[in-house]
C-alpha cells in the first residue's frame, strides 16, 4: 500500500474513532456500565478481615453470635448476625486499608440482602419481618492515603421488638451485605 | 556483554529495591517521584553504556503508518467489545490536573524503559540470550513482581492469572522487543502508550472476564506482530514475490476470525454457548466429560418449555443440567421447574423458578468437554 493511501487509511480509522466518542458521549447514559475496573495492582483497597471485630449486648442475657465473610473482590462485604432475644444487638467494626500506592476515595455504599428493605440515603435495611434492623456508619468520604490508610465500617444490628411486650427468645437472623466503591482520591 | 550486564544487574538491583525498600516505606509520592526518578536514572546509566551506534531503520514511514494503522484497529475493536460485554468504570481520577499525574506516574516511565530496551539491544544486536532475557525482565517488571506470588496460591487463581496477565505480559515484551529491534524505541513506545494509556483517559473501558483479557492479551501483540513482520520483510529482505507472500497477512486473516469466532462462542457472546459436563447424572443421555450446546433463551422461550426438555439453569454458585419433570406453580402463581438429572433416583431438592433457567440444550458433542473436566478436577 502507497504512503499517501495508508496516510488516508490511518485518518479514516481517527474518524471512526472520533464518532465513537461522539457517539459514547451521546448514548454514554444508557450504555451497560458495571463496577470498577480493578486493573493494576498498584491499586489495593479492601476490607481488612483479619482486623474486624464485633461486640455484643444483651437485655435478656441472651448471646447474640455474628459472621462476617468478605469477598473476593475485597470491597464487598457479607455481615450475618443471629440475634436471641429483642434486645439483643451486634456491633461489627470492619477497617477499609489502603495498602496499594495510589490514594482512594469513597465513591458510594450499596447495601443488599435477602428479605432486607433496604433505605440507602440513611444507610439502614431491616427484616421484612420487621425484627431486625442494621445501621452502617460511612467509612466516610476523605482520602485514603495510599500510606496504609484506614477507615473503619461501623455496623449495627439490632433486635427490635416488633410485638410489643414480646420478650421471650425466639431468634432470628438476617444476612447484610455491604458494598463500597473506591475511586483514585 | 559487560556494558549489558551492567544495565542488567542495575534494573534486578531496582527490583529488590523497590520490592523491600521502597515500596514498604510507603513514600507519599511513590508513583509521582519515585519511581520515575529511579527509572530516568537507570536509563542514564543504559544511555551511557550504549554504544553510539544507531540502529537502521528501512522504510521508517511506512513501518510507523502500519503500526499506527494496526494500534487504531485495535482501539476501535477494543472498545467496540464494550458494547458486548459491557463496560467498567477506571479507579482512576479523571480532572486534568489527575489525568496529567497519571499519565506521568504510568504511561511515563513507558519512555525510560523503552530507551534502556534500545539500549540493551544495541550492545548485542546479534545475541539471542539478550533478546530472550531482556524480554523476561521488562515482562517481569511490568507484572508488579512484587504481586506475582499472591496469584499463585491455589490452581484456578494461578491459571486464569498466567492466562490472563502473564502470558499476555510476556507476548507484549516479546513484541515490543521485536518492534525496537526492527525499528527503535519510537515503535514500542507507540505500542505500549496505545495500550496503556486508555484507562488512564477515559471514564470507562470494556468490562472483559478473565478469558476476554486473555484473548485480547494474545491475539493483539501477535496479529500486530506478524502485520509489523510483513511491512519489515517487504522493506528489508530481498525475496522473491513468492516467499514475500508467504508473509503476508491476509493469509492470516481466516486464522484470527476463526479464533474470533470460536472465542465468541465459548464466551457465550452468541445465542448458542457450549459447557462441558463435569458429573455423570444424565448418563446415558449424555456423560462426563461430553459437552451439551445451550441455546440461550429469552423470558418468552422460557415460558414455552415443557416437560421432557433439557434446561440448564442456577443453583446457589453453581450451574446445573437437568431435565423437567413437572412444572407447577408456587404460592404466588408463578411457574417452577422441577428438574431431575436422568441417571439419579430422586429428582432436585428445589424447584426452578423461571428467572434461574439459562437455556435449553440444543445437541450434545461427545468427550470435547474432557479438558474442562481434568482442569476443574486439578483445580477443586
Amino acid at each position: 500500500m502507497e504512503t499517501k493511501h495508508k496516510n488516508m487509511l490511518i485518518i479514516s480509522l481517527l474518524a471512526i474513532v472520533l464518532v465513537m466518542a461522539v457517539g459514547y458521549a451521546a448514548f454514554a447514559q444508557s450504555l451497560k456500565i458495571s463496577g470498577t475496573a480493578n486493573i493494576t495492582s498498584k491499586w489495593e483497597v479492601h476490607f481488612d478481615e483479619n482486623s474486624a471485630s464485633y461486640q455484643t449486648s444483651s437485655l435478656m442475657g441472651t448471646t447474640p453470635t455474628a459472621t462476617v465473610t468478605v469477598g473476593k473482590d475485597g470491597l464487598t462485604a457479607e455481615f450475618e448476625a443471629e440475634l436471641i432475644s429483642p434486645g439483643d444487638t451486634v456491633t461489627y467494626t470492619i477497617p477499609v486499608v489502603n495498602t496499594g500506592t495510589i490514594n482512594a476515595k469513597l465513591t458510594s455504599i450499596n447495601l443488599s440482602g435477602e428479605n432486607l428493605q433496604v433505605n440507602q440515603q440513611n444507610l439502614t435495611a431491616t427484616s421484612t419481618d420487621g425484627n431486625i434492623k442494621y445501621t452502617v456508619t460511612s467509612p466516610g468520604t476523605g482520602v485514603l492515603q495510599n500510606t496504609n490508610g484506614k477507615a473503619n465500617v461501623i455496623i449495627k444490628s439490632e433486635f427490635v421488638n416488633k410485638t410489643s411486650g414480646n420478650t421471650n427468645a425466639y431468634g432470628s437472623q438476617a444476612k447484610l451485605t455491604v458494598s463500597l466503591t473506591y475511586a483514585q482520591g | 556483554m559487560k556494558k549489558n550486564a551492567i544495565i542488567y544487574i542495575s534494573i534486578i538491583l531496582y527490583m529488590i529495591l523497590n520490592t523491600f525498600v521502597l515500596i514498604p516505606m510507603r513514600f507519599e509520592y511513590y508513583n509521582e517521584i519515585v519511581n520515575p526518578l529511579m527509572w530516568i536514572i537507570l536509563c542514564a546509566l543504559a544511555v551511557f553504556l550504549s554504544k553510539d551506534s544507531t540502529i537502521r531503520v528501512k522504510g521508517e514511514q511506512d513501518k510507523t503508518q502500519s503500526l499506527l494503522i494496526a494500534l487504531i484497529i485495535y482501539i476501535i475493536i477494543y472498545f467496540l467489545l464494550g458494547l458486548l460485554f459491557g463496560f467498567q468504570k477506571t479507579i482512576y481520577a479523571k480532572d486534568i490536573f489527575s489525568v496529567i499525574k497519571n499519565l506521568w506516574s504510568f504511561a511515563g516511565i513507558i519512555f525510560f524503559q523503552e530507551f534502556i530496551r534500545e539500549a540493551l539491544i544495541k550492545n548485542e544486536k546479534k545475541s539471542i540470550i539478550n533478546y530472550i532475557f531482556m524480554t523476561l525482565l521488562f515482562a517481569i517488571i511490568n507484572l508488579s513482581y512484587d504481586d506475582i506470588g499472591s496469584n499463585y496460591l491455589n490452581i484456578k487463581d494461578g491459571f486464569t492469572y498466567t492466562s490472563a496477565i502473564l502470558i499476555p505480559t510476556i507476548l507484549e515484551s516479546a513484541l515490543c522487543t521485536y518492534l525496537v529491534y526492527i525499528g527503535g524505541r519510537k515503535f514500542s513506545i507507540v505500542y505500549r502508550l496505545f495500550v496503556t494509556v486508555p484507562p488512564y483517559v477515559v471514564p470507562i473501558i470494556p468490562s472483559l472476564d478473565w478469558f476476554g483479557q486473555a484473548l485480547v492479551g494474545v491475539i493483539l501483540p501477535l496479529a500486530v506482530y506478524v502485520y509489523m513482520n510483513y511491512v519489515h520483510v517487504n522493506k528489508v529482505e530481498r525475496l522473491s514475490k513468492r516467499e514475500k507472500n508467504k508473509y503476508n497477512p491476509v493469509v492470516y486473516v481466516p486464522v484470527f476470525v476463526l479464533i474470533a469466532m470460536l472465542a465468541g462462542f465459548v464466551m457465550g457472546v452468541f445465542k448458542y454457548q457450549p459447557i462441558a459436563i463435569l458429573s455423570g447424572s444424565m448418563s446415558p443421555t449424555f456423560n462426563r466429560g461430553d459437552a451439551v450446546v445451550i441455546n440461550k433463551l429469552t423470558e418468552e422461550e422460557k415460558e414455552k418449555l415443557e416437560k421432557g426438555d433439557i434446561v440448564q439453569y442456577i443453583s446457589g454458585s453453581k450451574y446445573v443440567v437437568h431435565r423437567i419433570i413437572e412444572i407447577t406453580n408456587d404460592e404466588n402463581g408463578n411457574k417452577l421447574f422441577v428438574t431431575k438429572g436422568d441417571h439419579n433416583n430422586t429428582k432436585d431438592a428445589d424447584p426452578v423458578a423461571v428467572k434461574d433457567v439459562i437455556g435449553k440444550v440444543s445437541f450434545v458433542i461427545p468427550y470435547i468437554g474432557y479438558p474442562s473436566v481434568w482442569l476443574s478436577g486439578a483445580i477443586s
